[in-house]
């Protein structure tokens, strides 16, 4: 079954230069600390964390997101934190190309590779690292510092453990996915 | 509402006779196993056929940690028992993986330099409770190993390990002795000098059990730390900490002709692939239409009306509109024709129709109405709803004979296309009679199913 054509008032979303297209109702903060890559859709309801940065003069951003990303409603990008050596300190939340992350989920990742889709109501814990070509299952509850490896299917939890692998034709998929999804947000 | 692909095989062998579609009970359970969505198949491109992950045949191609993604070379996979050689531990209650954490001094350390112990973040299981800290906060395993070899009890297991091998190998040099040797071996042993161990009674009684048997020793199985006695709790919440086992990269060949279909990127990190030969890039992608432009070729897509979906009303013809997608890079021919099916009635309107060849350009297109390209095809053929690109919309008739919940139809597709690459065995000949005549033409077909009504 192909997607549907999903329709949107117009002035619903910004849009920027590069096909970044951002809901007036997403909740942004600290915006010079966030990276879109281009033609990433973030949904209404959806919070980005940018305000929580390493602490001190750094020009690094806090939370860089790739290209063909897709931010369902109600998700919560928040950069993860630490105390090391006695300092408490936020750290960046790298985000790759062609991600596709769920309604009502919650990312607290150190990293996500690219082709990667996380399902609604998951929770990706502090410093995770999940590799390219993964798929998270709806309701997956990924522990702290959990490394999901290449090709993977997790779902459950907590811990959310490793049920499936992907087949070999992932990163194509998920890539015709992305763009076609994209193609498919259009204005009334 | 599923379309699924058949790959006509029964695991390792191939059934010919399983070829057709699906037509008795036993056939179609036979064929809901064998039918696969099109991203999980491969292609031999020799063999011109559909190969299923059941056919095809595996072959390790690298060795790596899930958890710390080190590489781990082949030879020394075997020496460490498939596992992770470095600080990996699975939680021995809830499977996550164990973090190193600094903790006080050891109590027998007075020097106050810190200890360390594996922690779980999810369960807060600490490996103190099992008496497991260690002096430094690398190569944990091998602190681990220096540990049981302390042991008291492994220590016997391993002594006697060790000299039921030499046995064995002193009985395998002289196979007439062998017998004699092993037996007497085998009494003597436990008395001198492993006098008292509770495996040492069990290896000469399995010894004496099996005789001449030389195959007891490596039959048996590997030790495990009987489980620490230090109260209930212990009981429940499970034994010691595992390693983290190693994941294999794999790479498959065609069982019928050994053509390497898939070959990984030896790196860990690496998702990149030197040789994919997936079904995707060669066979068309047949997808249902969620929308079509509206008649007339407005701009405004509209929804495809009467979308088959159960329950199905006798003798009334249900329309099923189908696009086809071409993946390569050259010109397809594409035949279908609908399978016998119990209980309906399927016309297919364009029985065979061809498929422009795909092009980066059409994918950056965003003019939707494929109004320029109706040279291709013709809007008005008979059967081809919709035109665009590579892609094309045929519609099929469905009149069931019977009501039903759900119905699957089976088609047969058959597809040719010129292989751009150009023939090995022809191209040689002297005096070719044109471009077209070196290069071969390529002819795959294979059933599809398409899965209608509420079950999917």
């Amino acid at each position: 079954m192909e997607l549907g054509v999903t329709t949107y008032k117009k002035g619903e979303f910004i849009e920027t230069d590069t096909g970044n297209k951002v809901s007036r109702r997403s909740l942004i903060f600290g915006s010079q600390n966030i990276v879109l890559g281009g033609k990433t859709v973030v949904h209404s309801k959806c919070t980005i964390r940018g305000d929580l940065r390493r602490a001190g003069l750094t020009h690094q951003a806090a939370v860089l997101i790739g290209r063909f990303c897709s931010l369902g409603e109600a998700s919560v990008l928040r950069p993860p934190y630490k105390t090391y050596k006695g300092v408490f300190s936020y750290y960046p939340l790298k985000i790759g190309d062609h991600v596709d992350i769920g309604e009502n989920s919650v990312v607290e990742a150190a990293s996500i590779g690219s082709h990667v889709r996380i399902g609604r109501n998951c929770i990706i814990g502090r410093f995770a690292i999940i590799k390219d070509c993964c798929l998270v299952e709806d309701n997956a509850v990924i522990a702290p510092n959990t490394v999901v490896p290449s090709f993977s299917v997790v779902a459950g939890g907590p811990p959310a453990k490793v049920v499936a692998r992907l087949p070999e034709s992932t990163q194509e998929l998920f890539e015709a996915y992305s763009k076609d999804k994209y193609s498919k947000l259009v204005p009334q | 509402m599923a379309v699924q692909y058949y790959c006509p095989c029964a695991g390792p062998e191939r059934d010919a006779a399983a070829a057709g579609p699906p037509t008795g009970g036993e056939r179609r359970v036979l064929a809901a196993l064998r039918a696969w969505p099109i991203e999980a198949l491969y292609y031999c491109d020799d063999c011109s056929e559909i190969r299923c992950p059941r056919c095809v045949v595996e072959e390790p191609a690298g060795y790596h940690c899930p958890n710390c993604l080190f590489d781990v070379p082949t030879a020394s996979v075997r020496s460490e028992k498939n596992c992770c050689a470095r600080n990996c531990f699975q939680c021995p209650v809830c499977t996550h993986v164990l973090s190193v954490v600094e903790g006080e001094s050891c109590a027998d350390d007075g020097q106050g330099r810190p200890c360390y112990s594996l922690a779980c973040a999810v369960c807060s299981w600490d490996s103190r409770e099992i008496g497991w800290e260690f002096e430094k906060a690398t190569g944990i395993s091998a602190q681990i190993e220096r540990m049981r070899a302390r042991d008291a009890t492994a220590r016997e297991y391993t002594g006697l390990l060790d000299y039921w091998r030499t046995v064995q190998r002193t009985a395998a040099a002289a196979a007439a002795a062998a017998a004699a040797a092993a037996s007497s071996a085998g009494q003597t042993a436990p008395g001198s000098a492993f006098a008292g161990g509770p495996f040492a009674h069990r290896l000469a009684a399995a010894s004496r059990r099996s005789g001449t048997k030389a195959a007891t020793v490596d039959s048996l199985p590997a030790y495990q730390a009987p489980a620490a006695d230090a109260g209930a709790a212990h009981r429940t919440r499970g034994g010691e900490p595992q390693r983290v086992r190693l994941h294999t990269k794999l790479s498959r060949r065609c069982r019928t002709c050994h053509h390497i279909l898939i070959k990984p990127e030896s790196k860990a990190q690496a998702t990149r692939f030197k040789i994919q030969l997936m079904a995707v890039n060669f066979l068309p992608a047949i997808t249902i239409p969620a929308s079509l432009p509206g008649p007339g070729g407005g701009r405004g897509p509209t929804k495809t009306a009467g979308l088959p979906a159960g329950p199905f009303q006798a003798g009334s013809t249900v329309p099923l509109v189908l696009r086809f997608t071409n993946p390569l890079y050259t010109e397809m021919t594409v035949a279908v024709a609908a399978g016998a099916v119990d209980g309906a009635q399927i016309d297919v309107l364009a029985p065979r129709f061809t498929l422009a060849p795909f092009a980066e350009l059409w994918e950056c297109d965003d003019d939707d109405d494929g109004d320029g390209d109706t040279k291709h095809a013709g809007r008005d053929r008979r059967g081809i709803v919709h035109h665009h690109g590579n892609r094309i919309a045929i519609q099929l008739e469905i009149t069931p004979q019977a009501a039903a919940d759900s119905l699957t139809v089976p088609l047969r597709i058959t597809c040719t296309h010129v292989d751009d690459l150009a023939d090995v065995d022809t191209e040689g000949k002297p005096g070719g009679s044109g471009p077209g005549s070196t290069r071969r033409t390529v002819e795959s077909s294979f059933w599809a199913y398409v899965s209608l009504g509420p079950a999917h």
